[in-house]
C-alpha cells in the first residue's frame, strides 16, 4: 500500500520522488479507518516531509455516511468559511490505488478521544471556540454553488428525521418501544422549521482534536447535510456526548453558557431552547438508531465483533434519556 | 447437581484475573479490548445474579395495559405499533412501564449511570 500511495502523492504533488514512512493505524471509529503516515517528497512544489493522515471508505457502512468523495468536499468548504479543520489534500476514488476510495489530509496534533478530553477538566474557552467555529459552519446556507452531495435542503427537516428513524427501526428485527415514545413525543411536539443551514452532524467531544486545551481541528465529516443550525447545538450538548462529565453540559468540558455565547455572538443568531430541547430528544433517538444499526453488523454475523457487540447495551442510556426528555405532562423544556 | 464453583463465582474469578492479573501486563494497543472483555463479563454477571423477574413484571405490566397476552416479545411488538399510532400519546401507564424496563436494563448494562 505504501508504494502505490507514495505513487499517488508523487503524480498528485508533481515530486519527482515521495516514500511514504511511519505508517501507523489511528484509533479510530468503528465506522471509519484513519492511518497516519509521514511521506517524504522530494521536487515540486510540496517538497519536504508531511504528516498526513489516510481516510478510507468504510468497508461496511453506516446508512447515514458519506462516501469519502463528500467528506473531502465539506472539508473544502469548511476551510473556506474559516473553521479549524484539517487541510484536505488530495482525493481519488480509483479503487486501483490502494484497493478502496480515499483521501489524504495533513495530520493535526492533539488528543481527540473523548474522554481523555473531557479528564482534562473544565475548558470554557474551548466551548466559547467550539461555539464560534460551529457559527461558521452555519453560514452555509443552501445555492447553486452547494455541492450535488448535499441534495435539496429538506422543507422541514424534523420531519424528515422522524420518519427516517422511524424506518431504521422497521428493518431492526427486535421493537424498541422506548425509542418509538420519543418519536411519536417528538411528532407531537413540533418545531416549527426554521433556516436551514449546512450541519457537521456529529459535532461533539469526541470528534475535535484538542492540544494543550486549544482546538486543533474538526474531524469526521461524513455525516454532514441541511438542517436546523439548533440540531447541531443541540447535539453538541446531548448528555451521550458528555463523557461522564454529566454536570458540564457543553460536551462534557464547559457549561453551556460559554458554548452558547461563542455561537450567538459568532452567529447572531438567538440559541432558542425549545429547540434545543426538541433536538437533544432526536439527538439521543438518532443515536439509538445508529448504535441498534451498528449491533445489527454483528448480531447478523457479518462482522462479529464485541465493540459492536456492546454498543447494543448502550441502548439503556440512551432511552433513559429520551424518557427523562419526555415525561407526561411535560411540555417543551 | 453441579459441581462448585457456581456460575456466578466462575464468571466473577474469570473477570478478576483478566482485570487485575492479565490487563496491566498487556501491551498498552491491546488493553482496550481486554477493558471491552471485562465490560462485556460483568454485564453477563450482573444479568445472571438479576434473574429475569424485571421481564416477569415487564409482561404482566404489558399484557394488563394492552389487554392481550403473549411472549414478551409480542407483547412489546405490539406497544411499540401502539406507540406509534399515537393511541398510547401521554399515557403514564405507557411510560412508567418503558422506565421501569429502562431502570432494570440499566442497572444490568450500567449500574453506575447517574439518572439523577
Amino acid at each position: 500500500m505504501s508504494e502505490a500511495l507514495a505513487a499517488f502523492i508523487r503524480e498528485r504533488a508533481g515530486a519527482d520522488s515521495v516514500s511514504v514512512v511511519n505508517e501507523k493505524r489511528l484509533t479510530g471509529g468503528a465506522i471509519q479507518e484513519n492511518r497516519a503516515f509521514d511521506a517524504d517528497i522530494t521536487g515540486g512544489l510540496h517538497a519536504g516531509r508531511h504528516a498526513l493522515v489516510l481516510r478510507t471508505e468504510a468497508k461496511s457502512s453506516v446508512p447515514l455516511s458519506q462516501p469519502v468523495a463528500n467528506q473531502f468536499a465539506y472539508l473544502k468548504i469548511a476551510r473556506s468559511v474559516g473553521m479549524t479543520v484539517p487541510e484536505p489534500l488530495w482525493q481519488s476514488d480509483d479503487p486501483g490505488i490502494i484497493g478502496v476510495p480515499f483521501y489524504l489530509m495533513r495530520r493535526v496534533p492533539g488528543e481527540a478521544l473523548g474522554n481523555r478530553v473531557v479528564r482534562q477538566g473544565p475548558n470554557p474557552a474551548l466551548a466559547e471556540r467550539l461555539g464560534r467555529e460551529l457559527a461558521r459552519l452555519h453560514t452555509i446556507v443552501p445555492s447553486p454553488e452547494a455541492p450535488a452531495s448535499l441534495g435539496a435542503p429538506p422543507d422541514d427537516p424534523a420531519a424528515e428525521s422522524i420518519a427516517l428513524y422511524r424506518r431504521f427501526l422497521d428493518v431492526e428485527p427486535m421493537p424498541h418501544p422506548a425509542i418509538e415514545w420519543g418519536l411519536r413525543w417528538l411528532e407531537t411536539h413540533p418545531v416549527a422549521p426554521g433556516e436551514i443551514v449546512l450541519c457537521h452532524h456529529d459535532f461533539r467531544t469526541g470528534n475535535y482534536m484538542v492540544e494543550e486545551g486549544r482546538l486543533t481541528g474538526i474531524l469526521d465529516w461524513e455525516f454532514a447535510g441541511w438542517s436546523d443550525p439548533m440540531e447541531d447545538v443541540a447535539w453538541f450538548c446531548a448528555r451521550c456526548w458528555r463523557f461522564g462529565a454529566n454536570r458540564l453540559e457543553a460536551g462534557g468540558i464547559a457549561d453551556r453558557a460559554p458554548f452558547y455565547a461563542g455561537y450567538e455572538t459568532e452567529s447572531g443568531r438567538r440559541i432558542d431552547p425549545v429547540k434545543i430541547h426538541f433536538y437533544e430528544i432526536m439527538a439521543h433517538v438518532r443515536w439509538a438508531v445508529i448504535a441498534l444499526h451498528q449491533c445489527g453488523r454483528h448480531l447478523s454475523g457479518a462482522e462479529p465483533d464485541l465493540e459492536l457487540a456492546l454498543i447494543g447495551r448502550r441502548l439503556p442510556e440512551l432511552e433513559h434519556e429520551i424518557l427523562a426528555l419526555t415525561a407526561p405532562g411535560r411540555d417543551h423544556a | 447437581m453441579r459441581d462448585k464453583p457456581d456460575i456466578h463465582d466462575l464468571l466473577e474469578t474469570a473477570r478478576r484475573t483478566l482485570m487485575e492479573g492479565l490487563l496491566p501486563n498487556l501491551p498498552p494497543e491491546h488493553r482496550y479490548r481486554a477493558h471491552l472483555v471485562g465490560a462485556a463479563m460483568a454485564t453477563a454477571a450482573r444479568e445472571l445474579a438479576a434473574g429475569d423477574g424485571a421481564e416477569q413484571e415487564e409482561r404482566a405490566a404489558l399484557a394488563r395495559l394492552l389487554g392481550q397476552q403473549g411472549d414478551l416479545e409480542t407483547l412489546n411488538r405490539a406497544f411499540a405499533a401502539r406507540l406509534r399510532a399515537g393511541v398510547l400519546d401521554g399515557s403514564e401507564e405507557a411510560y412508567a412501564i418503558l422506565t421501569r424496563a429502562n431502570a432494570a436494563r440499566l442497572a444490568e448494562c450500567n449500574p453506575g449511570y447517574d439518572t439523577g
